[in-house]
């Protein structure tokens, strides 16, 4: 647990300015379709703001591989989540992320961070290109820096691994001969909102299988709308966890750049109700 | 309490995913043109495919790869395909996309260089983004042919299969659309 005040905490904002001077000289690598490597979630791995897509971040094909860095602020009425993540796809075929969270729960004025190392494997198929999409398996350890407050929640593990399969694809020129990107994902966690309030309880520890699911229209090759459903495990007795909603638009002026607005609705967080705001993210790649 | 399942919502995906294969899969009507027409006919798709290969001739991810081909052979058999994807009153002579590319080892990365040329020289010809997709949707089929296509088979192979028959002979008139 953490003051507000502490020292180590970073400004999304410098974050946010970093990042965007890194893009604009980055050289963009990977030949794959603008906006089909989706966006880095919370996470930490490529999908859109809060669900995993099977898709792998960055545009690297077969033979390329590609960088990425991101940063995102969700700022809903009682809590911020800040994230920083670097991700790595070796030739469209392996995603090895890392991802950095720091939840600010503003009426406590502590925070809360965690850091989550997260592997994703192409199985089979090209989400564009294969009639039946693209599909993935993945794996995220996460592990809690500040337990304190989740273990007086009644979280029993400071750290867990979540394992998933997703499946993606794109529709080409389906709906008014637009492009249509839809996800699936099962997973299956004991993280208590993402890990952030530890992991599993002392009468529901074992893991659960839940759903993540959106699907997005491409408006041109630059812009994306959609929307997103992720279900939550719900173990803690002591404060209720509801499933996570967003609707998201995201721009894509090139490779090495990507914005993502999104409204989130995140129902009740850690015992304060109806937390909604906004997620605004950043993404370069090289 | 055991493991729980909550795939409650997955209806919905399921849902999209079912309608959207369902729609791609309706026959279109034999002859509609509104694509051919789209792309501004016969003279249009050979501007276009004119822009196309300029492109990829600056292009030093695969340009490479068009060095020692003919151009204005594959200018006029590219110009004929497209305008036969589209629905359009022409005939294309060529290989089939297989044949055309077997044994050249071109990867994925070579292919989606080729999509983003095409990519940007529909939007440097202002074709809208309705039109680019149902093109590239028509065009996207033939990706299993080319990327990775086998090698020809040996001549004692094909002789054994097809007798004495020209190479020509070899594409199955199918292939001619794609898959």
């Amino acid at each position: 647990m953490n003051s507000v005040s502490n020292r180590y905490r970073y400004y999304p904002a410098w974050a946010f300015a970093l990042l965007l001077t890194v893009a604009t000289i980055a050289q963009a690598n990977g030949s794959r379709l603008w906006a089909t490597g989706g966006v880095t979630n919370v996470n930490g791995t490529a999908g859109g703001g809060i669900t995993t897509w099977a898709v792998l971040n960055g545009y690297a094909s077969d033979s390329e591989s590609t960088l990425n860095l991101s940063t995102s602020t969700a700022r809903v009425d009682d809590f911020n989540l800040q994230t920083l993540s670097v991700g790595f796809n070796w030739a469209n075929r392996l995603a090895v992320t890392v991802a950095h969270n720091r939840l600010d729960v503003k009426p406590l004025a502590i925070d809360i961070r965690q850091q989550t190392v997260g592997l994703k494997l192409r199985l089979a198929g090209e989400a564009l290109y294969d009639r039946f999409g693209q599909y993935s398996v993945g794996m995220q350890y996460t592990h809690n820096a500040d337990f304190g407050v989740p273990a007086l929640l009644g979280a029993v593990d400071n750290h867990g691994v979540d394992f998933y399969f997703a499946a993606s694809k794109v529709f080409l020129a389906a709906i008014a001969n637009r492009n249509v990107i839809v996800n699936a994902t099962a997973r299956a966690t004991r993280a208590n909102q993402l890990g952030l309030l530890g992991f599993g309880s002392a009468n529901d520890n074992s893991y659960e299988l839940v759903g993540e699911f959106g699907a997005g229209l491409f408006l041109n090759r630059r812009w994306l709308i959609g929307a997103e459903y992720r279900e939550k495990p719900d173990k803690l007795d002591s404060v209720t966890e509801d499933d996570w909603k967003t609707l998201y638009l995201v721009y894509v002026p090139s490779r090495a750049l990507a914005f993502t607005l999104a409204y989130v609705d995140l129902g009740r967080v850690a015992g304060f109700d109806d937390q909604t705001g906004y997620f605004l993210s950043l993404q370069t790649g090289f | 309490m055991g493991a729980r399942l909550r795939l409650s919502a997955a209806w919905a995906p399921i849902t999209v995913v079912v309608a959207l294969t369902l729609s791609a899969c309706q026959s279109m009507p034999a002859h509609d043109r509104s694509l051919y027409r789209a792309l501004g006919e016969r003279e249009g798709i050979a501007e276009l495919t004119e822009t196309l290969l300029l492109t990829v001739a600056g292009d030093k991810r695969i340009a490479g790869d068009f060095r020692r081909v003919d151009i204005d052979r594959l200018h006029r058999m590219l110009t004929d395909y497209i305008c036969v994807i589209a629905d359009g009153p022409c005939e294309y002579t060529g290989d089939s996309m297989l044949n055309a590319h077997r044994g050249q080892q071109i990867s994925s990365a070579d292919f989606n260089a080729l999509v983003e040329d095409l990519v940007l020289s529909m939007e440097e010809h202002g074709l809208p983004t309705a039109t680019q997709n149902r093109l590239l949707a028509r065009l996207a089929r033939d990706r299993r042919a080319i990327v990775d296509a086998p090698a020809p088979p040996s001549p004692e192979l094909r002789q054994l299969i097809l007798g004495d028959l020209p190479l020509s002979r070899y594409s199955a008139p199918r292939d001619v659309r794609g898959l």
